[in-house]
């Protein structure tokens, strides 16, 4: 492989795995808030 | 190499290669539907369109993250190279099982209303300034798009007719397609992942793949450090003791900054070439010499150490660099010589005479 090309791979690879990380991070967040906001609410009971 | 096209020049290897991939494919599909059977079960059982469904969109990312994975395990494991021979035809299946996975999932959720499934598909959710309901398939789409144009391109025909250096820019949108399948996963499958498993297991392929590049990276980076001292006009560049290569193998240095070179010792003596070979720029001293030519790693092209050319009737050609002996040490001028530019080997035996004369 030529060293342009070597070092464009080299790149690629440096900035990939954070913004790829980076993005799983936030939809998981997302999934996380969406679950919360679902799950139902226990109600007390008012005392007699 | 360059006498002539076929379709697919078949070859036992290639057929046995096809062939455990395809049985690969057949049996992660098969496990795919019988673990779905055993773990959604009840309310909670999916349709078997669903399970296929998913089974091929799973199947198709670990086939990408295993063409991502092939060239820096070659790089750090000699053992892999055979996986890496035919890389490409491991790409077109990836397209194929991501086309059926596409297709299946435009049918299913776009192809019973009346308007075209395709235009369902790009108009029905737009909502792209929200992440919870973004539209993934858009960005299932992108990766499609890439694979169909890398398989499109994958024959030798192309990479000719484009010229290495394109054709492997063209073939680095892999990355993107890699980002995008993320992406799509990220905003579809994992959105209505309840266990938050999805997001580990995407997670550790992200990280394992990157790890593996930046491995192989780190470990050639001395390569590229390589010291050179300038005498009479030219500049030389230290290889190392001449019985330290070994016989039909060579030796890979570069000057800071300049193109590796890769320094062969064979039956005459020394050469040297560029290392990089004119097919797809595979790293030509990790091969060796076979039958008088040195024999790329990666596709078996041949050129002959003396000029850089390919034997009859092929007519590639590389550059070349000359070689000298002093005081036991193998030196290599950095100036690259024309493609195919014919040059003396460098002997051992030449340097103890020259010794003998001064």
């Amino acid at each position: 492989m030529t060293r342009d090309l070597r070092h464009a791979h080299r790149r690629a690879w440096l900035v990939l795995p954070i913004a790829l990380i980076a993005l799983l991070m936030v939809a998981d967040a997302t999934r996380r808030r969406a679950e919360r906001a679902i799950r139902p609410v226990s109600v007390q009971e008012p005392s007699p | 190499m360059s006498v002539g096209y076929v379709a697919v020049q078949w070859s036992p290897h290639k057929r046995r290669y096809d062939a455990a991939a395809a049985a690969a494919v057949v049996v992660f599909l098969g496990s795919w539907v019988v673990a779905g059977k055993l773990m959604w079960r009840g309310n909670h059982a999916l349709s078997d369109e669903v399970l296929i469904l998913r089974g091929l969109g799973a199947c198709a990312a670990v086939l990408l993250h295993v063409i991502l994975a092939i060239g820096p395990l070659a790089r750090l494991d000699r053992r892999f190279l055979p996986v890496l021979y035919n890389r490409r035809h491991l790409g077109v299946m990836t397209f194929l099982v991501a086309l059926t996975h596409a297709l299946l999932a435009i049918g299913y959720y776009h192809g019973f209303g009346v308007v075209s499934p395709l235009i369902s598909l790009l108009t029905s959710n737009t909502s792209v300034s929200s992440l919870r309901g973004f539209p993934f398939e858009w960005l299932g789409l992108v990766t499609l798009a890439i694979l169909f144009l890398m398989a499109a391109t994958s024959h030798d025909f192309w990479l000719k007719n484009l010229g290495a250096r394109a054709w492997k820019r063209l073939h680095m949108l892999v990355y993107v397609a890699y980002a995008a399948l993320v992406g799509h996963v990220a905003l579809g499958a994992l959105q209505t992942d309840r266990g938050g498993v999805y997001v580990w297991i995407v997670g550790a392929g992200v990280v394992m793949l990157s790890g593996m590049h930046l491995a192989a990276a780190l470990r050639e980076t001395p390569i590229d450090a390589g010291k050179a001292a300038s005498a009479n006009g030219e500049t030389w560049l230290d290889v190392g003791a001449a019985d330290e290569i070994p016989m039909d193998r060579a030796r890979i240095v570069a000057a800071r900054g300049r193109e590796r070179i890769a320094v062969f010792r064979h039956k005459d003596g020394f050469s040297a070439v560029t290392n990089v070979c004119a097919h797809q720029g595979g790293p030509l001293g990790e091969g060796k010499v076979i039958d008088g030519c040195i024999t790329c790693p990666w596709h078996g092209w041949q050129y002959r150490p003396g000029d850089g050319c390919s034997p009859p009737p092929f007519t590639e050609k590389i550059a070349t660099h000359a070689v000298r002996i002093t005081r036991g040490r193998v030196e290599v001028s950095v100036r690259a010589m024309p493609p195919g530019t014919a040059l003396p080997p460098a002997r051992v035996l030449d340097a103890v005479e020259e010794r003998r004369n001064d």
